[in-house]
Formats: C-alpha cells, sequence, structure tokens
C-alpha cells in the first residue's frame, strides 16, 4: 500500500477513475459558471463536506473491516446534545465548562464506539442490523437528554468561536477536518494497526490464525469510528448553536454513499481514506455546482444518484478490464467477438 | 336515548336515500350515505347542532356522545410530524397543559417520525385501541386522508395542527401561511423601497407549508414588479443546509442579493450565519417564531420572523377536540373541514420585546 503511494505516477494518478470524472466535472461547471472557479467557492465546498467527511474518517474503519457503521449519525445527535446540555444546564456557558463537556461528549462516542467493538468482536451479528437497531437507540437516548425539546447554547464564547471564526478565510471545522484526515491517514498507511485492520478487513480466519489480534482491533476501530462521529456532532451544534434531538439524522446515508463512491469495497478490506475523501468531494462539487446554476433542489438527488452509479459503473469496468474477466456491454465482449472470428 | 339515537339514525338513512336518488346499495352503509347526503346539501356551520334540527334532506348527521369530556376517563393522542422539532414539541406541551386540567384525560404522544406511513400505522392502531380524540399534524394530506375518515367513522373526531388532510373531518388548527408568506414579501419590500433582488431558501419539495408561504410570497412580490427573485433552493429545514445554500448564493451572486426569505425560522438562522461570516449584512427573514430566531433577530443576525404562539396554538386544538367530543355534532358528516386560524404576530427588532419569555418555544 504505502509503496506504491511513494511513487508518485502522473498516469497513475490520472488512472483513477474518480479524478477525471472530478476534474470534467469541475471544468464544466466552470465553463457555465466562472465563479464556481474561486478560492471563496472551493472553501464553502469544504465547509459544506466538513462533517460528512469528519464522519468518513472515523466509518472508514468500520467499513475497512467488511463492516458499516451506521450509528456514525447517533453519535452526532449524541454528542452534540450531551455537550449543549451540560454547558447550558451544568456549566453556565462558561469556556472552562465547555472543554469540560466536549471531552465528555466525545467519551459518549468512544463508549458507543466501545460497545459496537465488544459485540461486533465477540459475536456475529451483521454490522448492518447491528448498528441499524442501536442507532435508533441512540436517538432514542437523546430525546430523553434534550427532553425533545431545542437545546439553545448561544452564549458559550468557546463553542461559537469553532462554530463561526475563519482563520485565513477558512472556517475552524475544516481545520478540524484535515486534522482527522491526517490521523486516519497515518493510523491506516504507516501503523502496524493499519496494516492489521486491512488483514482483518481481507480475511478475519487467516489473520487470527497468524496471531493478529482480532478483536482488538475490531474494538479499536468501532472507538474510531464513535470518537469521529460524537466530533462530528460537536462540530455540527458549535455551528448551530444549538442541539436538537434530530441533529445529523440520515447522515449515514451521505457518508456510506462517500466512502461507497471513494472506491472503498463494501467487503472490506481494500480501499483507501484519501479515496473516501475523494468521493465525498465528489459529491460535494455536484450539489455545490448544481446550485450554482440555479438547477431546482428536486433534480438534485436525481443528479447524485446518477452519478454515484456512473463513478461505480466506471470502476467495474477498470476491474474487469483488470481481472481480464469479460463481463457485461463495456469489457470485453468485442475482444470475445474478435477472438470468435480469430479461431473461425 | 340509545332508542332514539337509532331513531334518528334511521331518519337520517331514510332521508338520505331520498336525497340520493337511485342510491340502492347506500343502505348497507349508513355512513357512507350520510356522507354522500352532506355532500348534496347545504354548507355547515361549526356550531353545534340540536338534535331537533335533523331535518330531512341530510345535513349535519347527530350522534349522542359517547362520553362527558370533562368527567368521564378519556384517551387523547397526539401525532406530530416529527416530535423532536421545535413546533412539534411546543405544540405538545400547549395541549398537554391544557389536558392537565382535566384529570379524567389521559394524553400520550407518539412521534410520526417524519414519514406518513408511520403517522397512517399510529392512526390506525389508535382507532383499533379506542381512542376518545386524536390530534394529528398530517405530513402528507392525501396519504392520511382515509385513515382519518376511517377515525370519524368510528366516532373519533380528528383535529388537525397545521398540516391538513384532504377530507372534512372535526377541525383544523392552522398558522397562518399565505397571508404570512405574503406579509413577509411586504416587509421585504418596504425595506427595499420596492427595489432589489432575493433568494429563497425553500422547505422540503412537496411540504404543503412550503407551497403556501411561498404562494403568498410570490403574490406579493407580484404586486412589487421592482423586485426580482434570484433563486430558490431547499435546504430541507434545515440549519447546517440552509448555511451551505446561502454560501453558494453569495457566491453566484454575491452583492446582488438584497433579501433573503427562509420558509422557516432555522433556514434563516442558518442564511444569518453564512452573511454575518461573508461580512455582509442582508435582509433577512424566516417564519414560526422559534426561541432562537427571537434571539437572533436581537443580536441583528436575522431581520425578521412571523410569530406564532404554539402553546396557545396546542392549547387551542385540545379545546375544539374536547368540545367536539361532547357535541352532538357526527364530524364524520361535515362538508367542509371548520378551521381556525391563529393570528400571526410580525416580529423585527423594535417589537421582539413583547414576546414574554414564557410565550417563546
Amino acid at each position: 500500500m504505502s509503496e506504491n503511494k511513494k511513487s508518485f505516477d502522473i498516469k497513475k494518478l490520472f488512472g483513477n477513475t474518480r479524478i477525471i470524472v472530478l476534474l470534467v466535472m469541475m471544468a464544466f461547471f466552470t465553463i457555465m459558471r466562472p465563479r464556481f472557479f474561486t478560492y471563496g467557492n472551493f472553501v464553502n465546498i469544504m465547509y459544506a463536506v466538513t462533517l460528512i467527511a469528519i464522519m468518513i474518517c472515523g466509518a472508514m474503519f468500520a467499513v475497512l473491516l467488511g463492516g458499516i457503521d451506521r450509528t456514525v449519525s447517533g453519535n452526532a445527535a449524541l454528542s452534540g446534545a450531551i455537550m449543549c446540555v451540560l454547558i447550558s444546564q451544568k456549566f453556565n456557558y462558561s469556556n472552562g465548562g465547555a472543554i469540560i463537556a466536549i471531552l465528555i461528549a466525545l467519551g459518549g462516542g468512544l463508549l458507543s464506539g466501545l460497545f459496537h467493538g465488544l459485540i461486533m468482536s465477540r459475536f456475529k451479528i451483521p454490522a448492518f442490523l447491528l448498528t441499524l437497531s442501536t442507532n435508533e437507540v441512540l436517538y432514542g437516548i437523546v430525546q430523553i437528554i434534550t427532553g425533545n425539546q431545542l437545546i439553545n447554547n448561544l452564549n458559550c464564547e468557546l463553542t461559537n468561536y469553532i462554530g463561526s471564526t475563519r482563520w485565513l478565510g477558512i472556517p475552524v471545522p475544516v481545520y478540524v477536518l484535515l486534522l482527522c484526515f491526517i490521523i486516519g491517514y497515518i493510523i491506516l498507511n504507516h501503523t502496524v494497526y493499519g496494516r492489521q485492520i486491512y488483514s482483518v478487513g481481507g480475511n478475519r480466519e487467516a489473520s487470527e490464525l497468524s496471531g493478529i489480534p482480532t478483536r482488538r482491533v475490531i474494538i479499536i476501530a468501532y472507538m474510531m469510528s464513535g470518537l469521529m462521529g460524537a466530533l462530528s456532532g460537536i462540530m455540527l451544534s458549535c455551528q448551530n448553536q444549538q442541539a436538537s434531538a434530530s441533529q445529523a439524522k440520515n447522515y449515514e446515508n451521505n457518508v456510506l454513499a462517500a466512502i461507497v463512491v471513494g472506491g472503498v469495497s463494501s467487503k472490506g478490506g481494500s480501499g483507501t481514506l484519501q479515496g473516501a475523501m475523494l468521493g465525498a468531494l465528489l459529491i460535494g462539487v455536484m450539489e455545490n455546482g448544481l446550485r450554482l446554476m440555479g438547477i431546482p433542489s428536486i433534480y438534485h438527488d436525481l443528479a447524485k444518484g446518477i452519478i454515484i452509479i456512473f463513478v461505480l459503473a466506471l470502476d467495474m469496468m477498470a476491474i474487469a478490464r483488470r481481472s481480464g474477466l469479460a463481463r457485461g456491454i463495456f469489457s470485453g465482449r468485442k475482444k470475445e467477438k474478435k477472438e470468435a472470428v480469430a479461431s473461425e | 336515548m340509545k332508542k332514539l339515537s337509532n331513531i334518528l339514525l334511521a331518519t337520517l338513512m331514510a332521508a338520505s336515500l331520498v336525497a340520493c336518488g337511485g342510491a340502492a346499495n347506500a343502505a348497507n352503509d349508513a355512513n357512507a350515505s350520510q356522507q354522500q347526503a352532506a355532500t348534496t346539501e347545504q354548507t355547515t356551520t361549526t356550531t353545534e347542532a340540536a338534535p331537533a334540527q335533523t331535518t330531512s334532506g341530510g345535513g349535519i348527521g347527530v350522534k349522542t356522545p359517547k362520553k362527558d369530556p370533562y368527567s368521564d376517563p378519556l384517551k387523547i393522542a397526539w401525532i406530530p410530524s416529527n416530535a423532536t422539532e421545535a413546533n412539534g414539541t411546543a405544540w405538545g406541551k400547549g395541549i398537554q397543559q391544557e389536558l392537565a386540567y382535566w384529570p379524567n384525560v389521559q394524553f400520550d404522544i407518539y412521534d410520526g417520525e417524519s414519514d406518513a406511513d408511520k403517522q397512517n400505522t399510529v392512526l390506525s392502531d389508535l382507532i383499533a385501541q379506542g381512542y376518545d380524540g386524536i390530534i394529528i399534524q398530517a405530513i402528507n394530506s392525501a396519504v392520511l386522508a382515509p385513515t382519518v375518515t376511517e377515525a370519524e367513522k368510528a366516532g373519533i373526531p380528528v383535529v388537525c395542527i397545521n398540516l391538513d388532510v384532504d377530507v372534512p373531518h372535526a377541525g383544523l388548527v392552522a398558522m397562518t401561511d399565505v397571508e404570512a408568506g405574503y406579509a413577509i414579501g411586504e416587509r421585504i419590500a418596504e425595506a427595499l423601497n420596492g427595489e432589489g433582488n432575493v433568494v429563497v431558501i425553500t422547505a422540503k419539495p412537496g411540504a404543503s407549508r412550503g407551497e403556501r408561504l411561498q404562494e403568498g410570497f410570490e403574490k406579493s412580490l407580484a404586486e412589487h414588479p421592482g423586485i426580482k427573485m434570484l433563486d430558490a433552493q431547499t435546504a430541507e429545514w434545515n440549519m447546517e443546509k440552509a448555511q451551505v445554500v446561502m454560501n453558494d448564493y453569495l457566491t453566484q451572486y454575491g452583492d446582488e442579493i438584497d433579501a433573503v426569505f427562509a420558509h422557516n425560522d432555522q433556514m434563516a438562522e442558518g442564511a444569518g450565519m453564512a452573511v454575518q461570516n461573508a461580512g455582509k449584512e442582508l435582509i433577512i427573514w424566516g417564519a414560526n417564531g422559534e426561541t432562537k430566531a427571537l434571539e437572533y433577530i436581537e443580536q441583528g443576525i436575522i431581520t425578521g420572523t412571523v410569530y406564532t404562539n404554539c402553546y396557545n396554538q396546542g392549547a387551542t386544538a385540545a379545546r375544539v377536540l374536547l368540545m367536539n367530543i361532547g357535541s352532538t355534532v357526527d364530524t364524520s358528516t361535515l362538508t367542509k373541514t371548520p378551521v381556525i386560524k391563529m393570528p400571526p404576530m410580525t416580529v423585527d427588532a423594535s417589537n421582539v420585546d413583547q414576546i414574554t419569555a414564557d410565550m417563546r418555544w
């Protein structure tokens, strides 16, 4: 993995279908709306994908294990609720209290991740089913914590600073995203744990036989996911100056879509974090471009779905071509025919 | 008493048969024929009809109240479209506070989870469980219509809050929407002296409240040809998405934008944040009047909103429901849903202090 990355290769870079799709899309939007290609707009796109992308930095670990973590949104709602309730009702909007509240909120995410990790490593419950139901549980807990009210957090300096300050014209949450990405990238590519996670995701039994502590690998992966989900929720509550009991609902679908568009195998064991980020960016650029062009919102979902299918189809084509399997209408049928003609 | 009501019912049935001419099969379904009869006849009023008023030719049907709403044990349910949203919670609180006075009333909340099918299932369950009255914020006016009719036929009055269904039923207690959209349009036109550009951040596509706010808003714009609507995109009722949409508006239109109209306060707040971060000042209007929006008006982040007292609205719905449970009007025979409109209050920095803490939701 890491060796390939060291040899930077333009040909390989452009061999990545996603980058080509992204560049084509950007070129198209730039021609249609020159204002697309401005520094300010790129900052806006980054800002728009930040919450999703922070979640991806965690959910990626679960997907690499061949699992899936739908609780990222529930964790985000939980952490936002914990933070806002503590700040507004216990700490009286003080900055010191806010730091403690943020830490407790992150702890909530870690705990939720630990719980999922323990179950996933012990029992063979499909991750999809488990996290689908526990996500409901998490939202239930959030409803109890917030009493189904909006918890306003307008007066806390620290959270307002995080939510609405810009450094060098870039919002603070984007820096948090960069930090998360760097941490995730280093863990996945430059640590023993990173190699173990790809190994366990590829083949759990073989990894176990070769002495990898698979249970620990799984537990840590889900804890990462819980932590990043919680962090994303804290950013959201800082931006909104508020926690609601339905906050971040359904974000997990966008997270999973971006991961899949990013070329991460849902069976586990392959895919990169930068690929998943590219997936998020692709969706972000498309939504931004469509809005700049003034295309009515009712068409956005349609366009999003088509782009996702298109990218996946390109992917399948590339895989089929590489593996030499002749399948589908794109890859190899012509060759087959030629061969058939030749053999005649 | 029972005998009397049977006789009344029979009279009514006979009357409706006459009214409907050759509808012979109607005899199988007394309720259906009552409704048919009702549709052919005069419009109804919301006042209670005394049993003696059941004249031939249909009209409103009568019933014998099964219970006295102020002393017999009652079960009442509230089904908001989403129990976790600010107004859903506020209405629930308003209903609860009103009903808390009557110890005979049991009050339950069932979350619709933003899903019309879910609401439908809940509603069917409540009919089966024999609830005495239901208050609902119907996500989809068509999907829920048959089940509401079913409830009414089972003698369970249904009162809608804000989002109505397509069939007549016991009552609707609504915020103003077309009027509110119009009022906001007028305020923006006034502030801009009739010249300028406005962008709209819309509700989830297909939401009736969003469409009606927009209808009123566009009606006002039509009267001010100098004001141009540059764009309208959805942020799905959502604050953080509105911030993204507003950022994109600012990229695309830059200084051309003079004013923003968002279909709810959450989205107006998001737009306000985006505008503030961009170092600009624009006229930004929302609608509903939730607490944070009022504080944002005080802080100057947004310009104004149309406030409705949701506690009061919930309490009103509860009162209408209790009245209908105890009344002798058979609400399943109404031809038009009686409507109560909550008086709106257009709020900006000049009068925001009139909304005191206990009125904020």
